[in-house]
């Protein structure tokens, strides 16, 4: 069974109109997962053009990172939302009775939700 | 093959289903027999699981199988089941709910039309239990639970045979007509048969015309009796009798969904017969309900279809109306005039086991903490509280209790909410969300704050920390964590507040580090500057960046250490070490609960109801009314009126009274205890509890758990406030 490892990430809150605006490392995997919210995997380096803008280093995610095809079928079995079509997409809901993120791109897909679930999500993998 | 019932061998032929097995046994069970799985004639516990129907069940070399009639309970099982029932969820555009001629046509034209269909049918081992809002289908398949959604559901469950409902109908031996059709199908011989209405077709038997009466027999059914045309009874002598009395929509599961969501077609969506107003009989034979007992439920003013299923529980048992609903319109028809439409259907529609209730739910899930491992192998009785699993105690509470007092202890408050807001209009938001002074608070210093709601009561607590001038930090209590952010988004939402709102409970480890000690042990973990009380500030802690705050909930010196939840272990780890010598030992929640009762902190929602104001809680000091805040409208128009009862501090003798415990003056109840503990550093019991006032005072000696107790002012310990501050 896959376990779910912390999440080196960032998160930033800022005016929608600077979030869409932003510019962003280019190998950073960027969440928006809220109008005024995006979590960034990866490095910081990016810039928002919000003077109040709230950007903190984010330890309260893990990950699971697993195969397309696994993830999506454990998603379709316990989720009650249908998933997103496409080669890539970001999707957040709930699964398992866990509040999950999805980040799926080609074959390889990200399970992440709260640092202080991950014992919960290994067990209903 | 040979099945097991009532522990005795019964032979069964491949393809059979179990009731056309005990039929070929000649133990047919009581009631008329449906096959269809409409009536509750053929329930048994098979394989320890109850209310099966056997009509619906194939032969299986072994099945134990212990049929009951719905008038009794099931036996229960030798043994539980504790094995967990699959599960799964799945994503469809149509669900098409039976498989006859126009469930198929439909799922094939809706095929075509190039739409995802499931197509389900009990006969093929789909059994639906419910449709519920949504659509949700839940369907109990081949020993899994499925939950289908989707965008429409197509209800094509054709049409039931109507049930009679005469004298003798709960004998055994009676059958529909489709049913004894598909007992000829299996070769049964049901010896001399009669029939009344339509004959089956394929079974040789004496056609009685008439209208049903009744039937005779002891437990089984020996004869049958019609009236003619000329009024006259006629009886004809049997071993088996088959009637054909009309079909009526088998529409439960119809009725169950929501309008605009389920489709129904076919049998399942006409009117169907209309049975006559029976005499005398059994009308639902899940619930006992007879002719007689409509009549005198009718008779009290009963007078509605959905009035007398609650008052005589008729429609709700087993076969949730498929034997009475029909009849139950025709009585109603009959004593009033109109025919009144079928009574709500809701979930369940066929009975389910608890696991498979529990198959597609999960437990809430409880938060850990990064250091949860580390508690538990510290041998930390772990407990849930606030939504998450916190250490009660690593098993000497006392010792845990007095580390704090004498030495320095660390205590895990990672679960406290930790909120960050920034903007142009923070200092004006935040005004208006606290009762008391913000914006006077410089950088580097904190403040103790309610938090009230609408009404003035209070709500939370925690604290307010300015980081910069555009920038505080908010700690609320681990239960209010939760719906915090919420709170503080929908006002500056409905202000119009220019701020950031940035919910950081779960990124942050919080560490308290408390007891006359701390100071000094922070001081060997790299905090070389003294912190005075209220005051915070970033800096790193053996090693770890921290913003540490100086702030006391034990009474005792303490700093809480805010750092990345990823550091918790090692920071914990650390101060374990440099403070070895210092006496340093982790304490637990039933500790906390000691050290922070004897310094009269509140605890919200334990020691405060939705009513409790600063007023009553003796804290309006916190409460500027001279400004506009949240709840300051409630706090104006009641403070004029008279203080009605006040959360008081009691002390008493050993043993500690129960919390909860009554509060009692001249034998009335005054009041009641709220937070209740011995107190070892003043060898007395103390009490939080809510007491009414007496012209405006509280009474000096109350009675609480039988003893004498005495109003004395909080804090209990130290009530100057010097050893926090030291």
């Amino acid at each position: 069974m896959p376990v779910p490892e912390p999440l080196v990430a960032w998160r930033a809150i800022a005016e929608p109109a600077a979030l869409d605006a932003a510019t962003w490392p280019s190998e950073a995997v960027v969440l928006r997962i809220a109008p005024d919210e995006v979590l960034v995997i990866g490095e910081p380096g990016f810039d928002i053009g919000d003077p109040y803008a709230i950007v903190e280093p984010e330890d309260g995610f893990c990950a699971v990172t697993m195969d397309r095809a696994r993830l999506e079928a454990w998603l379709a079995r316990t989720a009650e939302w249908t998933l997103p079509k496409g080669d890539r997409y970001f999707a957040q809901g709930s699964a398992a009775g866990l509040p999950v993120k999805v980040w799926v791109e080609g074959d390889r897909g990200l399970l992440i939700t709260r640092a202080s679930l991950a014992h919960d999500l290994e067990e209903r993998l | 093959m040979e099945l097991i019932v009532d522990g005795e061998a019964v032979g069964a032929r491949d393809g059979d289903d179990l009731l056309t097995a005990l039929v070929r046994a000649g133990k047919a069970p009581a009631g008329c027999l449906c096959f269809a799985g409409d009536c509750p004639n053929c329930l048994a516990v098979v394989d320890g699981v109850a209310y099966v129907r056997m009509c619906r069940t194939p032969v299986r070399p072994g099945l134990d199988i212990r049929p009951f009639p719905v008038s009794e309970p099931p036996p229960l099982p030798d043994a539980g089941r504790t094995e967990p029932v699959p599960y799964r969820n799945q994503h469809v555009d149509v669900v098409v709910v039976g498989a006859g001629a126009a469930g198929t046509a439909e799922a094939e034209n809706l095929r075509a039309e190039g739409r995802r269909v499931v197509a389900l049918d009990d006969q093929q081992g789909d059994e639906v239990l419910a449709v519920y809002p949504g659509p949700e289908v839940v369907v109990r398949s081949e020993g899994e639970i499925v939950r289908y959604f989707a965008s429409e559901v197509v209800i094509a469950t054709g049409s039931m045979e109507i049930q009679p409902v005469v004298p003798g109908s709960q004998l055994a031996g009676i059958l529909t007509r489709r049913a004894a059709e598909r007992l000829a199908r299996a070769g049964v011989d049901l010896g001399r048969v009669v029939a009344v209405g339509t004959p089956p077709q394929g079974m040789e038997c004496d056609l009685l015309a008439g209208e049903l009466v009744r039937f005779e027999g002891e437990a089984r059914v020996a004869a049958v009796v019609v009236r003619d045309e000329s009024g006259e009874e006629v009886c004809r002598e049997c071993d088996a009798a088959v009637v054909d009395l009309g079909t009526y929509p088998r529409d439960v599961l119809a009725r169950m969904g929501v309008p605009g969501q389920v489709r129904v077609i076919g049998s399942a969506a006409e009117r169907g017969t209309i049975p006559r107003c029976p005499d005398r009989g059994v009308v639902c034979p899940c619930a006992g309900v007879t002719v007689e007992d409509l009549d005198s439920v009718w008779e009290r003013g009963f007078r509605e279809l959905e009035l007398m299923k609650r008052a005589t529980l008729a429609g709700t048992g087993t076969c949730q109306g498929g034997v009475c609903g029909p009849y139950l319109r025709s009585f109603v028809a009959d004593r009033g005039g109109d025919l009144q439409p079928s009574f709500t259907a809701r979930p369940l529609a066929r009975q389910m086991t608890m696991g498979e209730a529990a198959a597609a739910t999960h437990w809430p899930p409880i938060h850990r903490t990064a250091l949860d491992g580390l508690h538990r192998e510290l041998g930390a009785t772990m407990d849930r509280m606030g939504g998450w699993w916190r250490p009660w105690s690593y098993g000497d509470t006392e010792g845990e209790y007095w580390a704090v007092r004498r030495a320095v202890s660390l205590g895990d408050v990672s679960t406290l909410g930790k909120i960050l807001v920034r903007g142009p209009d923070v200092v004006d938001f935040l005004e208006y969300i606290y009762p008391c002074r913000v914006g006077d608070l410089t950088p580097g210093r904190s403040r103790y704050a309610l938090v009230l709601a609408e009404s003035g009561g209070l709500l939370d607590d925690g604290l307010i920390s300015r980081i910069d001038e555009h920038t505080f930090s908010l700690t609320f209590t681990t239960g209010g964590a939760g719906t915090a952010e919420a709170w503080l988004r929908d006002w500056a939402r409905g202000r119009g507040a220019d701020v950031r709102i940035m919910d950081r409970t779960h990124s942050l480890g919080a560490i308290n580090v408390t007891g006359p000690q701390a100071t000094e042990l922070l001081g060997r973990a790299g905090l070389t500057e003294p912190l005075p009380f209220m005051r915070h500030t970033p800096t790193t802690i053996a090693g770890v960046p921290c913003r540490v705050f100086r702030l006391s909930f034990t009474g005792e010196v303490s700093y809480e250490l805010h750092h990345p939840r990823s550091s918790s272990v090692d920071l914990w780890t650390r101060l374990m070490d440099l403070g070895a010598d210092l006496g340093v030992r982790p304490h637990g929640l039933e500790a906390l609960m000691a050290l922070r009762l004897e310094k009269g902190h509140v605890i919200v929602g334990m020691d405060t109801e939705m009513d409790s104001t600063p007023r009553r809680l003796g804290m309006e000091w916190a409460v500027r009314m001279d400004k506009d805040f949240v709840g300051r409208a409630a706090l104006a128009r009641t403070d004029p009126l008279p203080l009605d009862r006040r959360l008081v501090g009691l002390t008493t003798d050993a043993p500690a009274p129960t919390e909860g415990s009554a509060v009692f003056l001249d034998g009335e109840i005054v009041g009641y205890v709220t937070s209740s503990g011995w107190s070892p550093v003043l060898g007395t019991a103390v009490m939080l509890a809510w007491v009414d006032l007496f012209d405006g005072s509280v009474p000096p000696i109350v009675v609480v758990d039988g003893r004498p107790a005495r109003h004395v002012p909080i804090p209990f310990y130290d009530p100057e406030g010097a050893r926090a501050r030291a």
